[in-house]
């Protein structure tokens, strides 16, 4: 039952929790405007809440935001692609090889809590100021995500399963088809909403010290001119993104995990 | 169709333990033989060892003439755990046909299996769901469908209905009866339940606890044609009933081919 307890946290959508979220919300709105106005903060430090708000929506006017919005997504998207391929066949492989989990684990287990950011002047002496730079951060910090999740996930096959699929005679290619692959899927989720996560924040941060192009540039940009209001109002178009993206991930979650009891409760029954 | 000849298994590791000493019987073709013995007995091991799941230390088993190495084909296992042994990812229907897809049954023929094999255990209507949205005793009726759509010639059960409640049980035996009567499928079929054993075997073979070897190979003489009422209240029932049990407590006691129940049960008999 641990499987269940790491996958808990279905979202609650209940119309009271929905509700208290959103006053959560409204109270902190009125604490980012009172504080400010109040002169508790320097607004030239924090501006009002409804200033930020209003720069949002003029930025929100500006085609080359979109642009840059757009090299950022583009970034995050390809880079945890690329991460999820690359650790599913090899999550798979050290699993398949007999002996090839013992082998590879102490190499995992250093490489993992190399910090992505560490590998920024190796970014940008391979790549330079550009796109390769954040690629290189993304998929490096969201691969570990992903494998270690699928390392436990093909380990995780049922041994009745397997000595049923042994007993009608599987192939290879069906077994890791019909019943490996769909035994990991729970745990290749949750690795890619956790490595979405860590994609997006190192996108943004390559962009931010590197300086190629995306919305970390743009922030970077923004704080160099002296323009906080601005800085503050593209830090809020981030943390929409990021709820964006979550949210995106949590709905293909629950649409391939149909099956699975920490979905299932609320879709079916 | 099966002959089990000398066949022993002792666990690798610490000491080593020897589950299974020496197992010697046959099933005939079509025939329905129950195993029964005291827990810890081995069952499972003897069980697996047929399947073809783990390889035995010494002697061999033989399925229509071919020594088992690896699962044999036309063979079908139903586990006692059907939560397990179902693939909740899939449904119903796909459940059943995936064995079916495996051996590169026509997609046709492969519905038409489906189709019938559900319907046979009742379950016509159920072949969109999925396993979970099913009781414990239907589930247990789709790997039971699984099997028959396998069409095997040989059908084995590890303690089919040891975890479904006692009104599903003799509900699923009975179909056990029904459809080993109309296909014929050789089936040994392992418990730990007595009276299920004599209920549904022709033939009842009692093992000894480990180191097992068996006990006693005992034809039942009861009718063909059986019932949960009058088979079980039958007085022939109950003297088999009162011999296996008798064989089985003194296999926990350690004594083996104690003669004198044998007796007893069969001077009482008409």
């Amino acid at each position: 039952m641990t499987r269940r307890g790491a996958r808990a946290g279905a979202p609650l959508s209940t119309p009271r929790a929905a509700g208290l979220g959103l006053l959560g919300l409204a109270c902190l709105f009125a604490v980012a405007e009172a504080v400010p106005r109040l002169g508790l903060v320097d607004p030239r430090h924090l501006p009002p809440a409804t200033a930020i708000l209003r720069r949002l929506a003029t930025e929100l006017g500006d085609a080359t935001l979109w642009t840059a919005l757009g090299e950022t997504l583009r970034s995050w998207a390809l880079g945890l692609a690329i991460a999820c391929c690359l650790a599913v066949a090899l999550g798979v492989l050290i699993d398949a090889v007999p002996g090839l989990r013992a082998a590879t684990a102490s190499t995992i287990e250093f490489l993992r809590p190399i910090p992505s950011v560490a590998l920024i002047p190796l970014a940008t002496l391979l790549f330079g100021a550009e796109t390769g730079s954040t690629l290189l951060l993304v998929v490096y910090a969201s691969f570990w995500q992903v494998l270690i999740q699928v390392l436990y996930g093909v380990a995780d096959v049922d041994p009745v399963a397997r000595e049923t699929a042994r007993s009608y005679r599987l192939g290879r290619w069906a077994h890791l088809r019909h019943l490996v692959w769909p035994t990991a899927l729970p745990y290749v989720m949750t690795g890619l909403r956790l490595a979405a996560a860590v994609a997006f924040i190192l996108a943004v941060t390559a962009e931010l010290v590197i300086g190629s192009p995306g919305l970390g540039l743009r922030i970077q940009l923004a704080q160099s001119g002296g323009a906080v209001t601005e800085v503050y109002a593209l830090i809020v178009l981030a943390g929409l993104v990021g709820v964006t993206v979550n949210t995106a991930v949590r709905a293909v979650e629950r649409r391939v995990l149909a099956w699975h009891p920490s979905v299932r409760g609320e879709a079916a029954r | 169709m099966l002959e089990i000849t000398g066949l022993g298994k002792v666990y690798e590791g610490r000491g080593g333990v020897e589950a299974l000493r020496k197992i010697d019987f046959r099933v005939a073709d079509g025939d329905l033989v129950c195993v029964v013995g005291p827990s810890g007995c081995g069952k499972t091991t003897l069980l697996k060892c047929l399947a073809g799941l783990l390889s035995p230390t010494t002697g061999e088993v033989r399925v229509a003439g071919r020594r088992v190495t690896g699962p044999p084909p036309g063979m079908a296992v139903v586990f006692q755990e059907y939560g397990r042994s179902l693939f909740p990812w899939m449904t119903v229907r796909k459940n059943v046909e995936l064995p079916l897809r495996e051996k590169k049954v026509p997609a046709p023929r492969r519905r038409e299996l489906v189709e019938e094999a559900l319907s046979a255990v009742g379950l016509a209507g159920a072949a969109a769901a999925h396993p979970w949205q099913l009781s414990g005793g239907m589930q247990q009726r789709v790997a039971i469908a699984r099997a028959l759509a396998y069409e095997p010639r040989v059908l084995l059960m590890d303690e089919p209905f040891a975890a479904v409640d006692a009104q599903t049980r003799a509900e699923l035996e009975d179909l056990l009866l029904t459809l080993w009567r109309r296909l014929g499928v050789t089936t040994l079929l392992v418990t730990h339940d007595i009276d299920e054993a004599v209920y549904l075997g022709r033939r009842v073979i009692v093992l000894s606890s480990a180191p097992t070897v068996v006990q006693e190979d005992l034809p039942i003489d009861l009718p063909a044609a059986r019932d949960q009422i009058t088979t079980r209240s039958a007085p022939r029932f109950a003297e088999l009933r009162a011999h296996v049990y008798a064989q089985i407590k003194h296999a926990k006691n350690g004594v083996t081919g104690g003669d004198a129940p044998v007796r007893e049960a069969e001077q009482s008999g008409p």
